[in-house]
């Protein structure tokens, strides 16, 4: 079944399309889940949100652009209004203010998805959210601005120290190993 | 290393990387997925809403039009007057006459009479509702009067306030009155004096207003002239020097002025209905599939449904009521499956015992196998439900022993649901609740409703009545099947009714 053909079943409401349509998008979306909530049952509940939200507004994709692209949107936009109904703070981290050492490629080439999954999801929840929003989902500061009602600013600094912490925490899983 | 070496990796590795979800997500999310039905009921297609609006302000526009033009005719005035004269007294009048034409409204009625009082007047007005009774003593004349306007009609009642006179002179007076009669709509009642003195008497209900001047240069006692449609009906016979002169203006019918207010409050009832309904229904089927629609048309037949509900029903007039409710349907159908060439194979195990040379016994089982060709036949009993809101508009007409009522509005349903069995789109037999069967909407969306009620009060607070009604259906119940399914139904709702709020019959 074509990914059209797939789509229009779905605007039919024909729950074999629908199921099918969620066994092809349900690992990607769990890793996007995964990445903004705190916890396995959180993403859970936001899969479950994000994808009746999928097939409710699926009349409203215009076949225009990727598919997986406009499910991504919706799968983040859901994410992020869980994340806000539980108050998503933008808090600054004390930190040590000594430079980070320069972290060599090589250091994080082995790491796996999974280990950059744990990294991140140890991340706390505002810089974790800047840092997917921009590194992976690939929105601009502006954009980001935008859609948790901050300044741009914000969203630049928090990315700058979300991105310190994790390189911080890749040095300290390599002194572990050494 | 440059931040952007890092983005990259990171996005590389994670932007199309795949988790285990979770068992049993899917199924979590069907049944979520179907407890929130797309929309619900506020999800209506832009058609439906409108022809909703429509049938909406179609039929409160159409109340209110019967309303006002059907109590028009319904006014009846009489109003007797009776006074005592002086025999001095003479009476004239000009330019009065009584017409039959009564679609003229425009005609401010007009009397011109003269009175010649010689002597001391002593006036007495009295009312019948006793809200103003004003009594006059002219220092030179005595006259007494009483008007009353009695309520003939039905849905009409008006008193007439009276009329304070005082005429220090003694001579002829002349006066002005300016009438308002109020009924659904407010009116004043003025009569200025020309003379040496006057009395101005209002009186105004809260309605609507409506203003009707009179001049008569005439005495009270013979000058209240009440207004009418078309022309005043005021006859110089009338005002003879008899004891007793009487203007009956009980033929007289007044567009667009109803008058219940002087006799009784306006209408402000709240009812309970209850009611129930056998339902016959009626489907439409419609498809491009031939094969289907014939399947269907031999195995599914419609029985009796019902339905029950409650609605609360406020007057907003004394003829319209809107009414709002909840009420629950079910449609019955039966399906019958008739499958020719079936096959029985009935398994047949014969046991013997035999006994052997040696003389002991040996059980032997034959096992062989029956064939039976014939057909099956397979029946269920369908039942679609549903849970709705109704919202009417009523226009109640009648008398107080019998009462009829045109109601219309729509149907929104809340929630739909059903079972039995039916064909997909394979020809084969499904649940309705299967996932290869049609699918079947848990929200039918909205529906047109038209009734006529016959209402029969028992006592003081319960009625007993009977509505035909129709109800049609907007949307389909089906949706992603090669055929379209929906239900229409007519039926009589038996119920009772019950006065929560209201004056007493």
């Amino acid at each position: 079944m074509t990914e059209y053909e797939l789509i229009r079943g779905c605007i039919k409401q024909d729950r074999t399309c629908q199921k099918l349509l969620f066994e092809q998008y349900a690992g990607k979306m769990m890793t996007v889940c995964l990445r903004y909530a705190n916890d396995a049952m959180e993403a859970e509940d936001m899969m479950q949100e994000a994808f009746i939200r999928v097939f409710n507004y699926i009349n409203q994709f215009k076949f225009e652009g990727s598919f997986e692209g406009w499910i991504r949107r919706i799968v983040v936009n859901t994410a992020l209004k869980l994340l806000q109904k539980k108050r998503l703070s933008f808090s600054e981290i004390k930190e040590d203010n000594s430079q980070t050492p320069r972290l060599d490629p090589y250091a994080y080439s082995s790491l796996g998805e999974d280990d950059l999954m744990k990294l991140i999801s140890q991340l706390p929840d505002g810089y974790k959210t800047i840092f997917n929003l921009n590194v992976i989902e690939g929105y601009s500061h502006e954009e980001i601005a935008k859609m948790l009602e901050i300044q741009p600013s914000t969203s630049r600094s928090q990315l700058v120290k979300a991105r310190k912490m994790l390189q911080n925490q890749i040095l300290n899983l390599q002194k572990i190993a050494v | 290393m440059t931040d952007n070496i890092f983005d990259k990796f990171v996005n590389d590795k994670l932007k199309d990387h795949q988790s285990p979800v979770p068992e049993g997500l899917w199924e979590k999310i069907e049944r979520k997925k179907d407890k929130e039905p797309r929309g619900g009921f506020w999800w209506f297609s832009g058609t439906a809403i409108w022809a909703a609006l429509f049938f909406i302000v179609a039929g409160i526009g159409t109340g209110y039009y019967l309303m006002n033009t059907g109590e028009a005719n319904d006014v009846q005035l009489s109003e007797t007057a009776s006074a005592k004269k002086n025999s001095s007294l003479a009476t004239n009048t000009n330019g009065i006459s009584e017409s039959g034409d009564k679609n003229k409204n425009d005609g401010v009625p007009g009397g011109n009479a003269s009175q010649d009082d010689g002597g001391k007047g002593h006036s007495t007005i009295t009312s019948t509702e006793d809200e103003l009774n004003t009594t006059t003593q002219s220092t030179e004349g005595a006259a007494k009067a009483k008007k009353e306007v009695i309520n003939e009609g039905s849905n009409t009642s008006i008193t007439k306030k009276l009329i304070n006179k005082k005429d220090k002179r003694g001579n002829s007076t002349s006066s002005t009155e300016d009438v308002t009669i109020a009924r659904n709509n407010k009116l004043n009642f003025n009569k200025k004096q020309k003379g040496n003195s006057g009395s101005t008497f209002t009186r105004k209900d809260d309605r609507t207003q409506l203003g009707i001047s009179q001049i008569a240069t005439a005495d009270l006692n013979n000058t209240y002239v009440p207004f009418a449609k078309g022309k005043l009906a005021l006859n110089s016979k009338m005002l003879s020097a008899s004891a007793k002169d009487q203007f009956d203006l009980s033929k007289l019918k007044i567009w667009g002025i109803d008058c219940p207010t002087a006799g009784r409050p306006r209408r402000n009832d709240l009812y309970l209905e209850v009611f129930a309904s056998p339902d016959f229904a009626m489907k439409s089927v419609s498809g491009t599939n031939s094969a289907i629609l014939q399947k269907k048309d031999s195995t599914e037949s419609t029985q009796l449904g019902y339905t029950a509900g409650v609605r609360f029903s406020k007057s907003i007039g004394d003829n319209l009521l809107l009414k709002a409710g909840f009420q629950f349907s079910q449609i019955n159908e039966r399906f019958d499956l008739k499958t020719e060439n079936e096959r029985r194979i009935t398994t047949v195990i014969t046991i013997r015992t035999v006994t052997t040379s040696s003389g002991s016994d040996t059980l032997i089982r034959d096992t062989t196998t029956l064939e039976q060709i014939g057909y099956s036949l397979r029946t269920t009993y369908n039942k679609y439900r549903s849970f709705d809101v109704p919202l009417l508009v009523s226009y109640e007409f009648g008398n107080e022993n019998l009462k009829f009522a045109v109601n219309a509005g729509v149907i929104l349903n809340l929630r739909s649901w059903y079972s039995g069995e039916t064909i997909n789109d394979s020809l084969a037999v499904v649940s309705m609740n299967s996932k290869t069967s049609p699918t079947f909407k848990q929200n039918i969306g909205l529906g047109l409703y038209a009734g006529f009620s016959v209402i029969k009060p028992l006592n003081n607070h319960l009625d007993f009545f009977l509505e035909p009604h129709f109800r049609y259906n907007l949307g389909n119940m089906t949706s992603g099947a090669t055929y379209t399914q929906k239900f229409n139904a007519a039926g009589l709702s038996v119920g009772i009714r019950y006065k929560l709020k209201g004056q007493r019959r």
